[in-house]
Formats: structure tokens, C-alpha cells, sequence
């Protein structure tokens, strides 16, 4: 265990070396989400209610549900997997006695240090500035369940994120399903908007895949818009993906390790 | 004279048939982009007639066209490619050879977005198809004209500006996080996301204080007859204006940047 300790405080370490670099993606993340006050603030102008969702939910929706990305984010490690990959730097791991999937998870941890405490920052400026614009609720039970919603969110998002990475033993470059995988996650959870504004067959679809776990269902959750059964519902569900998902990267691992040429070395 | 641009292209063209997989792989993503806005307003304008003078069908057009004249335009972060060059050192081959980096760099963007755009061609015309009730038609053949105009004027505004954001690697170790902040802020004010004029008039005006107002939201507008012929000729006369402008700030970096530039590692 003392040596992952060791691997996520040197990962925290060097970040900091990056420290300019990380803060102007969080503005660029703090950007995204005055879009979506912008937008919703205008549309709310003329309508009372759209699809069952008042000015204060859209709102909370918007701004708490932001806050709540920032702890299942990874932040592109996708690159760092397939650099690993690319420039032949695995060799190095797997003739060392350090599993592979082990230090990347730890590496994750280490990673996300700075960047996290920025957007905590960021996001409780933000609740503080529309904070009579929000909804809040203080249900001890409600907030174990999305907790725990959050923090395997996390590790579905890192699983993920591993097996976009994983691409890189069979193609020479990552960058286009990287970012449509993003763009496809981040759409089927609901951070662009709650994906109830769609036909019920898709919201149906939707609920079987792991994405809505790791966004919309909390959101809805802490707004009581799903009843805590049905919360903990989809925190089983999203439990079966976790394991699903764990096991596609193992899976995933040991062909593509049988495809790993390790080429120039 | 022109030969040698021209071998640039073709070489960039099939270097980039390597990457075949991964380009097609993005449109996924663009077509996601596209769907969650005209998802936001589909459900916006089941109960409201108009908003801010935008009619349902007006602003799927308005959607789907900005969507369009953003992504035609993109440059498919070049910054990342002028940032490479400065880092690993390539530039210093380029300044030792009989060619202008500058005009090297502007042939190899324009080789390199060939399969995209016409992937991206392909998707629009599918898209197009699948909205055509929703969209109003309107503009004339002196419009379109007009329009390409703009269009074209934009594309070299998005890769001036990709140039300049590259530069900043001659600086910082790490240019990432600025592009994708550029790239955000950009695509905000450019119109990309919504109408300018759904933004407090105060934003709007900061907004047409930068160029990218008139590489997306001048001329969807014009395109929806929203703004007349000569507004959309003014318009252009701006991103001339601005491209100018660029190519100075270009020039000015690039001879502050060589001094600076070391070629660490050769």
C-alpha cells in the first residue's frame, strides 16, 4: 500500500509544475457552465416551467450537478495511457513488480489533487454567487446515496477512461474517439441537460447504460425528483458497471498486451 | 514557387489518410454537440412561441448553421501542431531551409483538414436531410456568394488565431490548458452556442470587440435574413480588418518568439 502512497504524492508533486496550465482549464470548465446559466436564464424569461423543471431546479440542476462532475472527473488521462502505450514506456511497467492497473488508478488519485481543489474553489464561488437561485437540502440519507453514487461514478469515468486509452495498442492515434467518448458521456449523463427533455424511450435506453448514474441521477436525486428506492436502485445498477467495466479492462489488458510490440525500444 | 506549397498539401493529405479512423471517429462527437441544442430548444419552444424574435424553426436553423459554419472553419487544433514544432525542436529545420515557417505552416493546416471536411461535408448534408422541415431557406445567389466570402475569411481567422495560441509554446511549457481555454471562450462568443443578442447587450458588445462574432453569429444571421446585404459586406469588411490585425500580432510573436526559442534537445 506505502507505495502507491508514495506514487500519488510525487504525482501531486509534479502537477504542480503544471499549475498555470491546469487553472485555464478550469476557467474553460467555469465557461462552459455560464453557457448553460445563459441560456437557461433567457429561456426562463418567457416559460414557467419547462418539462416539469422550475428556474431554481434548472438552475440547481445546472450548478450543483456541475459541482458534482468535478469529483468523477479524470481529466484526459486517456492521453497519458496511450502515450504509455505509444512511446513503448509500458516496457518499463510490466517487467517491474507494480500492477498496471494498480498504478494508474493511484496515479488518477495523485492527478486530479490540484485540479480538484481549483474547481472546489470555483464551484463554491459560484453556488455562493446564485445561492438564492438554488435549492438546498440537507437529508442525511440522500447525501450517503449520492456520495456513494459519486465516488463509483468516478471509478466508472476511470474505467472508461483506461479502456479509451487501451485504443492505443491497435491504433496509432486516440484524439477522435477521446473526445466523441467524452462528448457521448457527458451528453447521455445529462451534463449538457437533463435528459429527460428527450422521448421516454430514450430516458429508458439511457437508464440501462452506466452513464446517468454518474450525473442525472444524482442531480435528480438531491432535487427529489427520484425517491431514494429508486436511488438505490440505480446505485446497484451502477455497481453491476462498475464490475462489468472493471473486468472489460482486465479483459481488455491481457489482448492487448498480446498486441503490444513495444516498438523502438 | 507554388510547386513546392503544393507538394506540402499532398504530402500533409496522405500522412493524414494514417489517421483515417480517428478523424471519422469525430463525428461523432460533433453530431452529439449539434443534437443537445436542438434538443435544449425543441423542449424551450414547446411552450413559448418566440424568443428574443427567434421563431422554433428560425433558431433550429440558426442551430444547425452555426454548428455548420463553425466546424466547416476549424482548423482541428493546429495550435497543437505549431506547439509540437516549437517543443521537439522541428522548428529549428524549418528556419535553416529556403521556406517561410509561416507560409509552410498555413499550407501544411490547409492539407491537414482535407478528409475532415469532407467527412464533415457528408455529415451536414445527412443532417440537413433529417431537419429539412425545420430549416427556412432563404438566401439568394448573391448571399451565398457572400457568405463563402465570409466563410473563407473566417477559416483564415480561426488558423491566424490557432498560430498565434501555438506561439505561446516559444513561452510555456505547456499550451493545453490555454487552448482549450481559447477554444471555449471563443466558441462563446463567436455565436456557436446560441444568438448573440440572447446575451445582456453589454456581453453582446464585448462580444463584436473580438472577431469571432463574425466567424459564426454575422453570418448565420445573413443567412437568415436577418441582417441585410450590406451589414453582411460590413461584416467581412471586419474579418479583413481583423485578419490584418492577426498577421501583424503573428509577425510581431514570431520575432520575439526566435529569440527566445532555444531548440533545447538538438
Amino acid at each position: 500500500m506505502k507505495k502507491y502512497l508514495a506514487l500519488i504524492k510525487t504525482e501531486i508533486q509534479r502537477n504542480f509544475t503544471y499549475r498555470a496550465n491546469i487553472l485555464t482549464w478550469r476557467l474553460s470548465d467555469l465557461m462552459q457552465v455560464l453557457v448553460q446559466i445563459l441560456i437557461w436564464s433567457v429561456v426562463f424569461e418567457k416559460a414557467q416551467v419547462v418539462q416539469g423543471y422550475s428556474y431554481r431546479e434548472m438552475m440547481t440542476y445546472v450548478i450543483i450537478g456541475t459541482a458534482f462532475t468535478f469529483f468523477t472527473y479524470n481529466f484526459g488521462f486517456e492521453n497519458l495511457i496511450a502515450n504509455h502505450i505509444q512511446l513503448g514506456q509500458l516496457s518499463n511497467f510490466i517487467s517491474k513488480p507494480v500492477s498496471y492497473i494498480k498504478y494508474i488508478v493511484a496515479l488518477s488519485l495523485g492527478r486530479i489533487f490540484i485540479a480538484l481543489s481549483m474547481s472546489v474553489v470555483i464551484n463554491l464561488s459560484l453556488i455562493f454567487i446564485f445561492h438564492d437561485r438554488l435549492i438546498f437540502y440537507a437529508d442525511a440519507a440522500k447525501w450517503l446515496l449520492i456520495f456513494l453514487m459519486l465516488l463509483m461514478a468516478y471509478f466508472i469515468q476511470l474505467f472508461l477512461t483506461i479502456l479509451v486509452g487501451f485504443v492505443a495498442f491497435w491504433t496509432t492515434d486516440i484524439g477522435g474517439v477521446f473526445y466523441s467518448l467524452t462528448v457521448l458521456s457527458r451528453f447521455m449523463s445529462g451534463t449538457y441537460f437533463p435528459i429527460n427533455l428527450l422521448p421516454a424511450a430514450f430516458v429508458n435506453f439511457s437508464l440501462a447504460l452506466p452513464f446517468v448514474y454518474t450525473f442525472y441521477y444524482p442531480v435528480q436525486l438531491y432535487l427529489g425528483k427520484i425517491s431514494l428506492l429508486q436511488g438505490i436502485t440505480g446505485l446497484g445498477l451502477e455497481a453491476v458497471w462498475l464490475f462489468a467495466l472493471y473486468f472489460a479492462v482486465r479483459f481488455v489488458w491481457k489482448i492487448g498486451l498480446k498486441k503490444y510490440e513495444s516498438l523502438g525500444i | 514557387m507554388m510547386k513546392k506549397y503544393l507538394m506540402i498539401v499532398q504530402n500533409e493529405i496522405q500522412r493524414q489518410f494514417t489517421y483515417r479512423a480517428s478523424i471519422a471517429a469525430y463525428a461523432f462527437g460533433n453530431i452529439a454537440e449539434l443534437v443537445t441544442l436542438a434538443v435544449i430548444w425543441t423542449a424551450v419552444f414547446k411552450g413559448v412561441a418566440m424568443i428574443r424574435g427567434y421563431t422554433y424553426q428560425e433558431m433550429i436553423t440558426y442551430v444547425i448553421f452555426s454548428w455548420f459554419f463553425s466546424f466547416l472553419t476549424t482548423t482541428y487544433a493546429f495550435e497543437r501542431n505549431i506547439a509540437r514544432d516549437i517543443h521537439l525542436g522541428t522548428l529549428a529545420n524549418m528556419i535553416m531551409k529556403p521556406v517561410s515557417y509561416l507560409r509552410y505552416s498555413i499550407t501544411v493546416a490547409s492539407g491537414r483538414i482535407v478528409i475532415a471536411f469532407f467527412i464533415f461535408l457528408a455529415q451536414t448534408a445527412l443532417v440537413i436531410l433529417f431537419f429539412r422541415e425545420q430549416i427556412v431557406f432563404s438566401a439568394d445567389a448573391k448571399t451565398i456568394l457572400l457568405l463563402c466570402a465570409m466563410l473563407i475569411a473566417s477559416y483564415f481567422i480561426n488558423l491566424f488565431c490557432s498560430i498565434v495560441v501555438g506561439f505561446f509554446a516559444f513561452w510555456t511549457i505547456e499550451i493545453d490548458g490555454m487552448y482549450y481555454f481559447f477554444k471555449t471562450v471563443s466558441k462563446f462568443l463567436s455565436g456557436f452556442y446560441f444568438p448573440i443578442n440572447l446575451l445582456p447587450a453589454a456581453l453582446a458588445s464585448v462580444s463584436f470587440a473580438f472577431p469571432f462574432a463574425y466567424t459564426v453569429f454575422v453570418p448565420v444571421q445573413l443567412f437568415l435574413g436577418k441582417i441585410s446585404f450590406a451589414e453582411g459586406l460590413r461584416g467581412l469588411a471586419v474579418e479583413m480588418l481583423w485578419l490584418v490585425v492577426l498577421y501583424v500580432i503573428i509577425k510581431i510573436m514570431w520575432r520575439s518568439g526566435l529569440k527566445k526559442y532555444e531548440s533545447v534537445g538538438i
